[in-house]
């Protein structure tokens, strides 16, 4: 891991945190609620904040050593189809094994938000990484 | 994506299921019910959407790797695979503990994250073979 893939997977969490607070926050506010999840003022912005880095921190590093995301285009879409990927995967576990995701149709409408999410994100990183020479993984070690 | 990433991703699919009955099902569960009010009992689990879930994370690693730069010996992909489930499960387990109630301590989130970066492990090298297979 370098200093330019950090700094992109923080400025994605950044980017993932104010997208998410627009979203799931002001424009989906209760949609989502069910019997697990905490009520808005007991929401804790701290954990989403690092949550979000640590997300952004991902898609930086796998960003990083893949052959073809240097762009703004290429990382939205590989985002998305990341994004899309793994929110049906995990929404499908947390409605098979919990209580969290309680209609079926939330596992459709979290992975299209958390496609367009990552997009957004990943669009953010890509173009971060392809930034000047030599790029991300001209130094990449890890 | 191409066939051999599909089937890559369903071998990931049917690792990650047996993982996690291994280490969920098994090795983890009293840990793990304590940690949570949320989980459903054992004869509640929908096992079908659970394996949908396990084949679309399987996808998502070999996505991922079908266009990394060097990921084809089961070695490089459990590395990888660790990596990735390390930061995934940390930004996971954060965002859930943050707007549910599904962790109930920090210490149940550090049980989740050891679970997940063990399984991405062994499912992104298994997939890393697959991939690099001549």
């Amino acid at each position: 891991m370098n200093t330019k893939m950090l700094i992109g997977g923080v400025l994605g969490g950044i980017v993932y945190f104010l997208l998410g607070w627009l979203v799931y926050g002001i424009l989906l506010a209760g949609t989502m609620e069910g019997n697990c999840m905490r009520a808005h003022d007991a929401i804790l912005p701290l954990w989403i904040f690092t949550g979000n880095v640590f997300t952004g921190l991902m898609l930086s590093y796998v960003f990083s050593r893949m052959t073809t995301v240097n762009t703004l285009g290429s990382g939205a879409m590989a985002g998305a189809v990341i994004g899309l990927l793994s929110a049906i995967g995990i929404d499908c576990l947390m409605y098979g094994t919990t209580t969290v995701v309680t209609e079926p149709m939330h596992i459709l409408m979290d992975a299209a938000i958390t496609a367009v999410l990552w997009a957004i994100v990943g669009g953010v990183i890509g173009w971060w990484l392809g930034r000047g020479a030599g790029g991300a993984r001209g130094v990449a070690s890890a | 994506m191409n066939a051999k990433m599909l089937v890559g991703g369903l071998l990931g699919g049917v690792a990650f299921f047996l993982l996690g009955y291994l280490l969920y099902g098994l090795l983890f569960t009293d840990a793990m019910a304590s940690c949570t009010s949320c989980q459903r009992p054992m004869e509640e689990i929908n096992f079908l959407l659970l394996g949908v879930g396990n084949v679309f994370m399987g996808l998502t690693i070999s996505y991922i790797f079908s266009r990394w730069m060097s990921v084809s010996t089961f070695m490089a992909g459990a590395t990888a695979g660790a990596t990735i489930g390390l930061l995934m499960s940390i930004g996971f387990t954060s965002i859930s503990y943050a707007t549910s109630t599904v962790y109930s301590a920090a210490t149940c989130m550090l049980y989740s994250i050891l679970i997940e970066v063990i399984m991405w492990a062994v499912v992104g090298g298994i997939i890393a073979w697959w991939l690099g297979r001549k």
